[in-house]
């Protein structure tokens, strides 16, 4: 799977560990991410999936082990975390718009006040973004006239407008019907064949399948399985995958 | 048609300067109010701001100021500033001061209330998002946080304004001669000539608080029909 092109380490946590209180929400986890890979997390509720998103974009403090991003470690940081956010892009299950700015204003703000761009630079990137995903149309819409995958959308080219190092996408689809599910689904999908570095929180297996270069699988807060997904889901090895692919079919028959 | 004004009592407001009195009284009510309310809007924003700190002590202070200044009649309160001070600190303070320093003081304590709350309301999320955009706090505040809390503190800080222009009709208790003293004085003056005079004369005393409070408050109500649509 690892081409030459995909060689340079973007993302490199190890030996991480996260508490709240006294129980561990994530344990002694290490996970390399390489450019332009694509890496989808899966796992029930509650393994930590998202406490490592979390971890990773600084808005969560980390109890031991280290997050390296392009070599700069990053965890625990208490200054310049703007810095190292712009090289972030994060995506979150909730449509986090600003609710009072329009689509186009929603997406420029931070490229403006924090990347200091210049903000007819700023609009015409963020136009060719929008027409990517289909939303060209929606440039001076306020997001209460968009639908939610419309907003997620727009999330994600938020996100994208700061040309980030690395995505990170966190159940983004979780709170959608099937339709707006797939037309968010399909942007992600693209942007792994743009050669985006990413890390996919999902719970949909068919879109893990088809957009993964490697399928981690969490349990309790650490790595059990971390394969390319042929072998994921055609021959796990561990009970623990087995159990969890099994809670997405239906053997049982009415009787 | 002139007997009939008769009848009302308006026209003693038109004998002698009785009008452009009543207009001078309207002039020292409509000065404590604007004066209090501006120092309320700047001051009890930085009041809400500063509630927003998990700092205890802050919390406990302003507790106490928001409950001792809701808890105590407004006139009793101009009373304790008016009288209350030359005795205590032995300074001498005019009753249109008192009564900025009563007004002010109370509509701080509102405002700051309506903006901690209205700031509390915007969800975590949104300043999780903001941050994960990289926006300083500072930027995440002043982008952010505060133009979605404007929407909600304006409406029902109008709402607190026309209260307080109402409410500075108590000031005539500590001497000062505002509108309704003015309009007292003249139907006193008038009372054996012209027996509608405090009919009259209170009407257009209602008028003229109508008019000031009526369009802020239609302002008020276009303004939050025009946001609840954002």
């Amino acid at each position: 799977m690892l081409d030459e092109n995909k060689k340079e380490v973007i993302l490199e946590i190890s030996h991480l560990h996260k508490k709240y209180d006294e129980n561990f929400a994530i344990k002694d986890l290490s996970l390399k991410l390489h450019k332009r890979e694509v890496v989808v997390l899966v796992g029930s509720s509650g393994c930590g999936k998202s406490t490592l998103l979390r971890c990773i974009n600084l808005l969560e403090d980390v109890q031991g082990g280290e997050i390296k991003l392009c070599g700069e470690t990053i965890s625990n940081r208490k200054s310049n975390l703007s810095e190292i956010r712009q090289k972030i892009g994060m995506v979150f299950q909730n449509y986090e718009l600003f609710p009072h700015k329009n689509v186009l204003d929603n997406i420029i703000l931070a490229p403006i006040k924090v990347q200091k761009r210049k903000k007819e630079e700023v609009i015409e990137d963020a136009k060719v973004l929008l027409k990517r995903v289909g939303l060209e149309g929606k440039a001076y819409s306020m997001p209460s006239q968009l639908s939610g995958g419309q907003k997620q959308r727009v999330a994600i080219v938020r996100a994208l407008c700061m040309n980030p190092e690395i995505l990170l996408f966190d159940e983004v689809t979780a709170s959608l019907d099937p339709e707006m599910t797939r037309e968010v689904l399909e942007v992600i999908l693209e942007l792994a064949d743009m050669g985006k570095t990413m890390l996919v929180v999902t719970h949909e297996m068919q879109f893990a399948r088809a957009v993964a270069d490697r399928i981690v699988f969490m349990d309790e807060g650490s790595i059990i399985e971390a394969t390319i997904p042929e072998d994921f889901f055609e021959s796990p090895n561990s009970e623990k995958v087995k159990a969890f692919l099994d809670t997405f079919t239906y053997k049982q028959k009415r009787k | 048609m002139f007997s009939y004004v008769k009848d009302l009592g308006i026209d003693v407001l038109f004998k002698g300067h009785n009008f452009l009195r009543l207009m001078g009284g309207l002039l020292v009510t409509l000065k404590i109010s604007l004066i209090s309310i501006a120092i309320s809007v700047v001051l009890g924003l930085a009041f809400g701001i500063l509630m927003q700190k998990k700092n205890i002590a802050v919390r406990v202070v302003s507790r106490i100021y928001i409950d001792f200044i809701r808890i105590m009649p407004q006139l009793v309160l101009l009373f304790i500033v008016y009288f209350g001070s030359t005795r205590a600190f032995r300074i001498n303070l005019t009753g249109e001061l008192s009564a900025i320093i009563v007004f002010s003081l109370w509509g701080i304590a509102e405002m700051g209330e309506i903006v901690r709350g209205s700031l509390s309301s915007v969800s975590n999320h949104q300043y999780e998002s903001a941050e994960a955009l990289g926006l300083s706090r500072l930027q995440t505040f002043i982008y952010v946080i505060l133009p979605q809390s404007l929407r909600r503190i304006i409406p029902i800080s109008i709402n607190l304004i026309t209260r307080m222009i109402k409410t500075t009709s108590l000031v005539l208790m500590i001497g000062v001669v505002e509108m309704i003293k003015v309009a007292q004085q003249i139907i006193e003056a008038n009372r054996m000539l012209s027996k509608n005079a405090a009919f009259g004369v209170y009407l257009v005393v209602f008028i003229l608080y109508f008019l000031i409070c009526w369009p802020i408050s239609v302002l008020s109500m276009k303004l939050e029909k025009r946001w609840k649509q954002c």
